[in-house]
């Protein structure tokens, strides 16, 4: 058992894992070893931290956790019936990479589909790739934060796309990383990079899952440090739909992307539940005409706590960043948004979009938000604004007139004000994915709620009910 | 079917209906004029039971099933069920849900208080297209959120399909007519007349003597500090085009 902490219960960490390395090559120790550094160059930040101010991290730190080892899946086969369970997740047509517990298992049906071609493991990469590949990754905007150094430096497996320039991948490729109740305390440390050339394109799920999502009593309390990095070259396209839903676990997630010339990445972030998840979004644009959609939806229940800190660096003309994230927030749901776009000195002609807006069920829920949008050029398109309200009385009135009763219709405009962040998304089949789960919380949302509560919430919990009986065959 | 006696009415603590006498019978079409601020929104909005008006006295009785029901004691969606609609008159906006959702809701909320079978999916979007092309609306109408970045008219005519879903006993139209051209007007008072049946009644609240050249009423009332002060046919609205309302508020306050 370990604890995080420390500075010195890191350190410790990392001799673990560094005696666990010695096959590998020096310069990856090395690098890793400069990762944990830098992350720990800092300190292990407080509320005091402007960048920490809303959460702190004493959940998080207070806890025990197993630092995962081995590489691989040594369970041996998996029950079928998680297979199928897992495998009904996957986005159409997808192919799966799944994480048990933080170990790969390339042997999970419909794995085999993955070719060498494009992908590889991250331990594979270590020993194949020299540091030039590898210093890229390491110098990316984002990489001097705490968790993200931690990943880079104690990561224990992970995944590696790079695509051939013009590489356009037919199948997404869909990354889940399960957490089961054999390893309820299990630290997850598992890295992800995407390289996308020129002209190249492909779509990313990336899914934290514990096994009791739609449990009544969740068991497993895992902490999943994940590090996702994108690096799209001139004209590359990429999606990357990434989805917590892991309703008692610790999350510290951090996604880098750095986009070259004419390159477009559109992201989704959905956090279904988490007892503490801070998630870091961190883009930079390299060169002109490049586009980022940052999209992002948080549902909260019970005392969930989630934090999203995106930041998009225009240090370069005629980019454009179009933002919109969502929270509807119940009981003591607790939420998070800070929004940082920089339109540097040199980013003239670009355009920045940025919305958060948040529903609120409960006079016991809170939210911080904190769009900031700096400006040093003088010719961009920008605007930003963040709104805090609740079910909103004259829509309210207007289903009830159409014989709407007040459960359903209260239902329907909490679906209302999540789905108008799931329709942007313009892939239908990530659409359709990203709506199943908004009702997979629904549902969740009933199974967790007796009629005892409070006003707002019975009314929304009525109205969930109403979604799973509607499910029963 | 439908009897307002003597109703006193509130919003924000100010009285603006005091005293307001009504009685709609099956079959007919009535008129409610007056000048602004006199009470007509207010009248449509108590009778939908919107929940910023307080009636202090009076009553509102409706016919359900043969029988005089006291309306007051129901909530909004009971008052919808049992037949009463109000066609607003600046309809709300509710984005991200479609507007297929939100009729079908409404659909099967009906089917169930009377006790029919909920229609599905595939039935209901039949039952949908139907209605389209009964009122010559354009079946886009369907797939888009609830009167987001609808025009003034198109907002107008999807209150009418909303009816023509609904299919009321009583339906009233708060100023359905305002804000729209000569030619949204004909398609919205068509639609009406197409909706219309000799068990059931329309109430038109109106400025404008326009809409009654479409949908002919059998009475005109003039609404006046809360009060209906004249009663007559759709000579009166032709009268009150033509001279305002200043010869009727004096004859009142004679």
């Amino acid at each position: 058992m370990t604890t995080f902490s420390t500075i010195q219960s890191i350190q410790e960490a990392w001799s673990v894992r560094k005696t666990g390395l010695q096959d590998t090559r020096r310069q990856t120790i090395e690098r890793r070893e400069r990762a944990i550094n830098l992350a720990l160059a800092k300190g292990i930040p407080n509320t005091r931290d402007e960048e920490w101010k809303y959460t702190s991290l004493r959940p998080l730190i207070d806890r025990q956790f197993d630092l995962i080892d081995g590489l691989r899946h040594d369970g041996g086969p998996v029950d079928g019936s998680l297979v199928a369970r897992i495998n009904a997740r996957l986005a159409v047509n997808a192919i799966p990479i799944v994480f048990i517990n933080g170990r790969l298992d390339l042997s999970w049906p419909g794995s085999e589909a993955l070719d060498s071609d494009y992908f590889r493991t991250l331990s594979e990469a270590e020993l194949e790739e020299d540091s030039t590949f590898w210093d890229e990754w390491q110098s990316t905007q984002g990489m001097d934060q705490l968790f993200a150094g931690i990943n880079a430096g104690l990561a224990h497996e992970g995944v590696v796309l790079v695509l051939n320039a013009e590489q356009f991948l037919k199948r997404p490729i869909h990354i889940i990383h399960l957490a089961t109740k054999d390893h309820p305390n299990a630290a997850r440390i598992n890295r992800v990079v995407v390289s996308v050339p020129e002209l190249a394109d492909v779509i990313v799920y990336e899914e934290f899952i514990s096994m009791d999502v739609l449990s009544l009593k969740p068991r497993v309390g895992e902490w999943t440090n994940s590090l996702t990095q994108f690096k799209l070259g001139p004209k590359a396209k990429c999606a990357y739909y990434r989805i917590v839903s892991s309703p008692n676990s610790f999350h510290t997630g951090s996604v880098t992307a750095v986009l070259d010339r004419d390159s477009q990445l559109d992201t989704f972030s959905l956090a279904i539940g988490s007892r503490f998840a801070r998630i870091n979004i961190d883009v930079k644009f390299t060169a002109p005409g490049a586009e980022c959609t940052l999209d992002g939806l948080y549902l909260l229940q019970g005392e969930e706590h989630v934090d999203h800190h995106t930041t998009v660096d225009h240090t370069v003309g005629n980019c454009k960043t179009n933002q919109l994230y969502k929270g509807i927030l119940a009981d003591k749901g607790r939420a998070v948004f800070n929004g940082k776009i920089y339109l540097r000195k040199d980013a003239q002609g670009s355009e920045a979009y940025q919305s958060n807006k948040n529903l609120l069920l409960s006079s016991e829920a809170e939210v911080d938000t904190k769009p900031q949008l700096e400006i040093d050029a003088n010719d961009v398109k920008a605007t930003h604004g963040a709104a805090i309200g609740s079910i909103n009385p004259a829509e309210l009135f207007y289903l009830r007139s159409r014989c709407i009763g007040e459960a359903e219709a209260t239902a329907m405009l909490c679906h209302g004000f999540a789905e108008e962040c799931v329709m942007k998304v313009k892939d239908d089949d990530a659409r359709a994915l990203l709506r199943d789960r908004v009702r997979e919380w629904f549902k969740l949302f009933a199974l967790t709620h007796s009629p005892s509560d409070p006003l707002t919430t019975k009314v929304i919990d009525l109205a969930a009910r109403k979604i799973l009986n509607e499910e029963k065959p | 079917m439908l009897e307002i006696k003597n109703l006193h009415a509130a919003v924000d603590g100010k009285e603006i209906l005091s005293g307001l006498n009504l009685k709609v019978n099956a079959g007919e079409v009535h008129a409610i004029m007056g000048p602004n601020g006199s009470g007509k929104s207010t009248l449509s909005k108590v009778l939908a039971g919107h929940p910023d008006y307080t009636v202090s006295s009076g009553h509102i009785e409706f016919e359900v099933n043969l029988r005089m029901k006291n309306v007051l004691d129901m909530a909004p969606e009971e008052r919808a069920r049992n037949g009463i609609f109000l066609a607003f008159q600046y309809p709300v906006e509710i984005p991200g849900v479609p507007n297929s959702a939100f009729l079908k809701a409404s659909y099967n909320a009906i089917c169930k208080h009377q006790g029919a079978k909920e229609a599905t999916d595939e039935m209901f979007g039949r039952i949908l297209i139907e209605k389209c092309k009964l009122l010559n609306m354009d079946e886009k109408f369907i797939d888009r959120e609830v009167n987001v970045a609808f025009s003034g008219g198109e907002k107008k005519r999807n209150e009418i399909l909303q009816m023509a879903v609904i299919q009321p006993r009583l339906a009233f139209l708060d100023e359905t007519d305002s804000g729209l051209d000569v030619d949204s007007l004909r398609i919205v008072a068509e639609g009406v007349n197409k909706l219309r049946k000799k068990d059931n009644a329309i109430v038109l609240v109106t400025h404008y003597q326009r809409i009654l050249n479409y949908i002919v009423p059998d009475f005109v009332h003039v609404l006046y500090k809360g009060r209906i002060i004249k009663t007559g046919g759709k000579e009166l609205a032709l009268q009150i085009e033509a001279n305002g309302y200043d010869q009727i508020l004096k004859e009142f306050q004679n």
